[in-house]
């Protein structure tokens, strides 16, 4: 196997290749997702030689600009879109969103650009000790990443209508809607399927705004590469192994090693600690793996009398931060038509006579801030399982939320409601709604679903209480680093890509220096030596 | 039309397809009441053939697509699907053998069962079958969905004159000091 790389092809794709390969450069980067991605453009601009050893498959964004939602989930989603957390007692079962392609889960958003809070960073720097995550430490970090990402405003303008009944209902209740910021630029069009991937191209996701510039600057990159585990030698990370994918169902094929004295992980939440539990890393702590927050999020369907036909506009365009103090979030949100009617309640004619009033129905969404109640195991397979036990105090916020929800989309003129809670009637009154919030249901009658798992190989300056340092570097094994959403210390309470993306680009900046500094190092000693050498020969 | 259906054939024997035969006869016949409609008289419409081929075609490639250990889960739920009628609606009868009438009167059952998990066992075949089948063709057309097809781009209106975008939340009141 001491082949290198085959082909001069800077993005390989793994399951074409007919032999496995040995590879060597200073940094080897799993995962091509928001952390791996700016991590990788980062460290190969700064002279450095990097690898990115992608899981998923590589699709051209011209290719998956055309592809149907169900096509996007099959192809983009991890486990086709059925990825599930599984609830405890009292937990709601949350229908999970993670990526698996080049780009990671970057394709899939809908584009929501938040830095995190104040108030976040301000308990990270004075309740947790992290003082270089601080709002101020970071701040380079967010004006490079909403550069790259060409961060905007959303428009008034490109708001849809289902949105404007949600600002209307809102504004009745007296909540102050603001503007969402997106990534992208001035050229969204407003088609309304922004995590089925964009059909203008508009979404600018890392596998267009960050991994052409590695590319450019000599980074390869290699889909279909599962890495399997860490080359340790002399008590440090010293490379990665693995084997290559083939065909559409992921059978083994070849294997590969790649030669590195510099490892960062970046496999995202579920990934990261079922690679690093796999080597017997990070374990000390007893925090590997555990404490994840999702951001449960339930959403309600609202009739109107109207046509409003709500696929017209930004995806995602205002929230309201007006009840942050109670752990909740308002986020106007819609889907592709054919997702929002496989929603709707019913079975039968009822659902079809429910289809077919898509066009008169806005989608409001809430999101909790929640506790940490996740933890992530290795299952029988590769994949892993994720538990989430939903703290009471989370519970009683979905349920508010909801509440809310329903609340504003009466005081928009609502004729009734659907709910997230599976199977219930519609509602056709707020003093329903409020009924319901009170009334004894199984949790796992509600809909749930999450799109931001953080915090299974949290920051910590103490090796008793985390798994990396503030460096991003693993207590247990010099030389290899994590740069994703795992390392996030706690909930965030906002829509994570901005600030995995500015974390990881503030750790390879300081990687890239120190990388730097030992290759200036190493280039000393070795012209002392050469010079010594020639010395003695005189 | 002949050519057309060996097209279609073929097409859907090149998916891969990660449920077995019994378990592609369960879903088939849960998306088949899920999606059945009724006309003016109140009669029950079944699906076209064709949308139901496509839920099921998209579920077993999905299948194929993901973890063994997905696969064998969906696996076990078709498994509960088929064998729960007797104790949801008390009708001693796997699910394949029930009426469509019977069997909406099942799912809707599940689907309103007040034991979550009952509800979510209907929800995991209904709702990733019902994307594929409300992709294309009339059941696209059935949402009121007013472009040709789900990858259609939106018709935008020429602006009449070049409209400012602010680059940050900076200048936007109310938002002063929200880095959020």
């Amino acid at each position: 196997m001491s082949h290198d790389i085959p082909g001069t092809d800077a993005i390989v794709i793994g399951r074409e290749l007919e032999r496995g390969f040995e590879a060597g450069c200073d940094v080897v980067i799993i995962g091509s997702g928001a952390g791996g991605a700016v991590a990788a453009a980062l460290l190969s601009e700064a002279g450095h030689r990097v690898i990115v050893l992608e899981e998923g498959p590589y699709v051209r964004p011209d290719e998956y600009q055309n592809f149907k939602p169900s096509e996007s989930v099959r192809r983009l989603f991890r486990e086709a879109g059925m990825l599930t957390a599984f609830g405890t007692s009292g937990t709601p079962m949350i229908s999970v969103t993670v990526g698996r392609a080049v780009g990671g889960s970057s394709l899939l958003t809908g584009g929501v650009c938040f830095r995190i809070p104040s108030e976040v960073h301000h308990r990270w720097v004075h309740d947790l000790g992290l003082t270089e995550l601080s709002e101020e430490a970071l701040q380079p970090a967010y004006e490079e990443v909403e550069r790259r990402m060409r961060v905007r405003e959303v428009p008034p303008w490109m708001r849809s209508r289902s949105t404007n009944k949600f600002v209307e209902g809102a504004e009745r209740m007296g909540i102050t809607m603001r503007p969402i910021r997106r990534n992208t630029g001035i050229d969204c069009e407003g088609n309304g399927r922004c995590n089925f991937t964009c059909p203008a191209g508009a979404k600018r996701s890392v596998d267009v705004s960050y991994l052409p510039s590695a590319t450019a600057h000599g980074a390869r990159i290699v889909s279909d590469a599962l890495v399997t585990g860490i080359v340790v030698e002399n008590g440090r990370a010293a490379g990665v192994e693995g084997h290559l994918i083939s065909g559409d169902t992921g059978g083994r094929s070849h294997p590969f090693r790649v030669r590195a004295p510099f490892v960062i992980a970046a496999c995202g939440t579920l990934h990261t600690p079922l690679l690093l539990h796999r080597m017997g890393l990070g374990t000390r702590s007893g925090e590997l793996g555990n404490h994840i927050t999702l951001h449960p999020a339930s959403r309600v369907v609202a009739r109107f009398d109207e046509p409003l036909h709500g696929w017209d506009g930004a995806l995602q365009s205002v929230y309201s931060d007006d009840f942050d103090a109670e752990g909740i979030k308002l986020v106007g949100v819609y889907s592709a038509p054919n997702v929002l009617a496989a929603g709707m309640p019913g079975i039968g004619p009822a659902f079809r006579k429910r289809v077919r009033m898509l066009p008169h129905c806005a989608v409001f969404g809430a999101m909790v801030h929640d506790e940490g109640g996740g933890s992530v195991r290795p299952g029988l397979g590769r994949e892993p399982v994720l538990w989430y036990s939903m703290a009471p105090r989370d519970l009683t916020r979905l349920r508010r939320g909801i509440t809310i929800l329903t609340e504003m989309a009466f005081a928009a003129g609502a004729r009734e409601v659907f709910t997230s809670i599976i199977g219930a009637p519609p509602l056709t009154s707020v003093a329903q709604a409020r009924a319901l919030e009170r009334s004894s249901i199984d949790a796992r009658r509600i809909e749930c679903m999450a799109f931001h798992p953080l915090g299974s190989a949290r920051v910590s300056n103490d090796p008793r209480r985390g798994v990396v340092d503030q460096s991003g570097e693993a207590f247990e094994l010099p030389g290899l680093f994590v740069m994703d959403g795992s390392i996030l210390p706690t909930s965030i309470g906002v829509n994570s890509q901005v600030p995995i993306m500015s974390m990881s680009a503030r750790l390879a900046w300081r990687l890239a220096e120190r990388l730097t500094a030992d290759k200036a190092r190493h280039a000393r000693s070795l012209r002392i030596r050469r010079v010594l050498a020639a010395a003695s020969e005189f | 039309m002949g050519d057309q259906s060996t097209a279609i054939a073929a097409q859907r024997s090149a998916l891969p397809r990660g449920l077995s035969p019994r378990a592609e006869r369960v879903a088939r016949a849960a998306i088949e009441a899920v999606l059945t409609d009724e006309d003016a008289a109140g009669n029950l419409v079944p699906p076209p053939r064709a949308t139901c081929d496509r839920a099921v075609d998209w579920l077993t490639s999905s299948a194929a697509f993901a973890s063994g250990d997905l696969r064998r889960g969906l696996s076990f739920l078709t498994f509960l699907l088929q064998l729960l009628p007797i104790v949801i609606i008390g009708v001693p009868s796997r699910m394949t053998s029930l009426s469509l009438a019977d069997r909406i009167r099942y799912l809707e059952a599940l689907e309103t069962h007040r034991i979550g998990l009952f509800a979510m066992l209907a929800i995991a075949f209904k709702v990733p079958m019902s994307i594929a089948a409300f992709e294309e063709g009339a059941e696209l057309r059935s949402t009121g969905f007013d472009r040709p097809s789900t990858t259609s781009r939106r018709s935008l209106l020429v602006a009449a004159e070049p409209v400012e975008v602010p680059a940050t939340n900076a200048g936007t009141p109310g938002n002063e000091g929200v880095t959020a």
